[in-house]
């Protein structure tokens, strides 16, 4: 149905950590433009996954490629064209954002000027001036930082981008800024891979939804197509719904009788 | 950015770096990058205290590593009288390598365990389009420029004075020798690291770098003890027979090389020799072949272990229930044990203070010992050097305010809490049995042994002033909650701050010497003690005042 090459190639992709089966099973084609929300319960292997593409965690069965070419080959090239968020932020934040994002810059290649005038420009649409882009890291409240972390994912002008709760931390105005932002890059052609455990955000911005369980995917369509298969009417529910979790009436009730016992 | 020096340096053998396969710009920039983050390690923490001082942010850039290289050059001269006095080359050369060995590989496992076991590297640089050959140059580089700077510090006093006195050959032999042992000791400090990460999980690792980090510190204190005394020791007239067992301690095969020197040949000597030159290479080549799996263990490191300890401890309880009045004392004192117990960054600054002032009694007998005699020593008053184990109490009492997670201090302010001064008691409680108790009850033991049953009594006395000093420390030292100040403003606060404090242990040695003078002195003194003691640890309620901090 689809003649274009895919962005992300996944088949037959399985991962254990030691006797434990993380991922299973796997088979996913992502074509350019899309954005996936990528879900699942906690422990479901969502990051895992994430981690493969991105050469962080090694020893996998089956075959992944990037930009059709296989990440296992050897040539780190594809990794340029690729921007990630991860969930913890794992930045140097003793750095100023000028040093850090400038270093990210050249570690993808740009020049330190490029990278510098980028930086500073794309902080400046966050409403971060020039006087805290020259201040630590560590001084920044949890939005700022992720601010941060949003900006070094795209000052490389990626076309894949994994990201990992990436509104987390900020604030409502912010969050339309982002949610935006990625609606027009989809639309420029880049491929995003949306993970969050807010189920509102995703049904609104993911063309596609794939949910993981389990280490399976259990579920793969649009929203709608989702929604017809399970005669459900919101994602949240049909995340319950899937990952067969029926009980959260009673757990509450319980949770409150154990709260007023005194 | 920054220009340094190093980097400069390196710049001249890019061409080096190329033909290994290593991407020079990049590996410049994440070396420049990492040394930039050290050097602002510490101030950046210490900007917090002043606001003045937090405008010119990223100018103080104050560097501690000069200040710990002064520790080093110091130790290093205490390495020169091994070399001048005596002809005995394989003893005096197997002790100067030896000191080397372990001060290069206790400082590589403490200090520069960060720059080793950095988990930021993997998100931050490992997912970008950099070879992992890259960034392991950059690390290696990265160590690799502490381990030159420690050496240099360390080992020049030795190595201008061996070449003054036996020559330029030796000079060259030696340095050749002590950039072997370097690299031996870069890779040893990295299969430490390796095997603990094998076979435990992160946590366990950073257990081990802090117990590491404690047995540096006393070692020190230990080793220059070893000094003072090393005038007679090789001044002995030891005659060394080499055995096949020198094989397996590397200090010595350092050594057999000067033996060499002086013109012995012995096939033991030439051995060593050998293993001297080879080992230290075949580790190294090793080393870079392993180095991926190494990384790929590293990811351990973010798992924190949860290794569910059982919940309550009965014994916990009841202790809390014995030793504090109050429910909410009882809570604070339980609380505040496990705080001890748990905070890594508050054992690293305790601890060592725990094992000097364990140590420093018996320091103090050797020395009578080695003098007199042990007859002369165990009829003598030297139990009282006993009193130095009071010096941990200040030590600890200073250190409760900080934790390196300070910020959890809010819950105090939420919770409704009526009686502050419960929580002081607490943690002045909580000091004695903790810290204190575990130190002295061994001390006791063995001067017991030493000085015969009739000190028990004064040991007694010697206890319930260290309650009496602990509660007169708490009253006038900072009256800040505990755990509440960031770990890094602890520096100055552990330092010179505590030195009234310990001229205070004084009077008590004083009026403890004072009451045997008298009859039924001791017994009098003890009654008074144990009536203040009792005073103190129900924390008089009378007095105690009522402070409400939601106020």
């Amino acid at each position: 149905m689809n003649t274009e090459q895919p962005v992300v190639s996944i088949r037959d992709l399985y991962m254990a950590y030691g006797t434990k089966t993380v991922l299973q099973n796997i088979d996913l084609d992502v074509y350019s433009g899309q954005i996936i929300g990528y879900i699942g319960p906690n422990g479901a292997g969502k990051s895992t996954t994430v981690k493969i593409m991105l050469g962080l965690v090694t020893g996998y069965l089956g075959e992944i490629q990037l930009f059709g070419q296989d990440i296992a080959n050897g040539d780190l090239q594809y990794r340029n064209r690729i921007g990630y968020v991860p969930e913890v932020v794992d930045i140097y934040d003793n750095l100023t954002a000028s040093e850090y994002l400038t270093f990210i810059g050249e570690l993808y290649g740009m020049t330190w000027d490029h990278a510098n005038r980028k930086a500073r420009m794309l902080m400046e649409q966050f409403g971060l001036g020039t006087e805290v882009y020259h201040k630590s890291i560590a001084s920044y409240s949890k939005g700022m930082k992720q601010k941060v972390m949003l900006i070094s994912s795209l000052l490389h002008n990626p076309d894949l981008l994994f990201l990992d709760e990436p509104l987390s931390g900020l604030d409502a105005n912010s969050v339309m800024v982002v949610k935006e932002i990625l609606a027009q890059l989809a639309a420029q052609g880049k491929t995003i891979f949306y993970s969050s455990h807010i189920m509102d955000v995703v049904e609104k911005i993911s063309h596609r939804i794939v949910l993981l369980n389990g280490g399976r995917i259990v579920a793969d369509g649009t929203f709608e197509e989702l929604k017809e298969r399970n005669y459900e009417g919101t994602l949240e529910e049909i995340f319950n719904e899937l990952t067969g979790f029926h009980e959260h009436k009673s757990i509450a009730e319980d949770f409150v009788s154990i709260v007023q016992e005194v | 950015m920054q220009e340094f020096r190093v980097l400069k340096i390196l710049d001249r053998c890019q061409w080096l770096f190329a033909k290994v396969g290593v991407d020079y710009p990049v590996m410049r920039k994440i070396l420049q990058v990492k040394l930039l983050m050290d050097r602002r390690r510490v101030p950046t923490v210490l900007t917090m205290m002043s606001k003045k001082k937090q405008q010119d942010d990223m100018l103080t850039e104050t560097n501690y590593f000069g200040k710990s290289l002064l520790v080093y050059g110091f130790i290093g001269c205490m390495m020169i009288p091994f070399l001048m006095l005596g002809n005995q080359p394989m003893l005096q050369m197997s002790i100067i390598f030896s000191m080397m060995l372990f001060m290069m590989t206790t400082s590589m496992i403490s200090d520069f365990s960060s720059v080793l076991l950095d988990v930021r590297d993997k998100s931050i640089l490992s997912t970008k389009a950099v070879h992992p050959r890259t960034i392991s140059m950059a690390k290696a580089l990265h160590i690799g420029n502490y381990l030159v700077i420690i050496t240099a510090v360390l080992m020049a006093p030795v190595w201008i004075v061996s070449i003054i006195r036996y020559g330029v050959l030796f000079g060259v032999v030696f340095l050749v020798e002590i950039i072997l042992l370097d690299l031996l000791i870069l890779v040893l400090t990295a299969l430490v690291y390796f095997g603990v990460l094998r076979i435990f999980d992160g946590e366990k690792l950073k257990d081990m770098i802090n117990y590491v980090q404690i047995g540096l510190s006393v070692g020190l204190v230990i080793g220059y003890q070893l000094v003072i005394r090393s005038f007679d020791l090789v001044q002995i007239n030891f005659n060394w027979v080499p055995a096949w067992w020198n094989m397996l301690l590397p200090p010595i095969w350092y050594a057999a090389p000067f033996a060499l020197l002086q013109g012995a040949t012995d096939s033991y000597l030439i051995a060593m020799t050998i293993l001297a030159i080879c080992v230290p290479i075949l580790a190294v080549a090793v080393y870079i072949r392993q180095l991926p799996k190494f990384e790929q263990h590293l990811m351990k490191l973010t798992y924190q272990g949860g290794d569910g300890k059982g919940a309550s401890r009965p014994g916990l309880q009841a202790l809390a229930k014995v030793l504090c009045t109050s429910r909410e004392e009882q809570a604070f004192f339980r609380f505040v044990l496990r705080m001890f117990g748990s905070e890594r960054e508050f054992k690293l600054k305790v601890y060592p203070s725990l094992g000097i002032a364990f140590i420093l009694p018996f320091i103090l007998l050797f020395n009578t010992l080695r003098s007199g005699g042990f007859a002369e020593m165990s009829s003598s008053s030297l139990y009282y050097a006993i009193y130095f184990g009071l010096t941990i109490i200040p030590t600890c009492i200073a250190m409760a305010r900080f934790s390196g997670r300070h910020k959890g201090a809010w819950i105090y302010h939420v919770a409704p809490v009526q009686d502050i001064t419960a929580f002081h008691r607490a943690v002045t409680k909580a000091v004695l049995l903790r810290m204190f108790m575990p130190v002295f009850l061994v001390q006791a033991l063995i001067f017991i042994l030493l000085f015969g049953g009739h000190i028990i009594l004064d040991l007694f006395i010697v206890l319930l002033n260290a309650i009496v000093y602990t509660s007169l420390c708490y009253k006038y030292m900072s009256k800040s909650l505990p755990f509440s100040e960031p770990m890094a403003e602890s520096q100055q606060a552990a330092g010179w701050g505590i030195v009234p404090y310990l001229l205070m242990i004084a009077p008590f040695v004083v009026v403890h010497y004072g009451s045997t003078l008298l009859p039924y002195g001791p017994y009098l003194y003890l009654a008074v003690l144990v009536v203040i003691s009792i005073l103190i640890w129900t924390g008089g309620r009378g007095k105690g005042r009522q402070v409400n901090i939601n106020a």
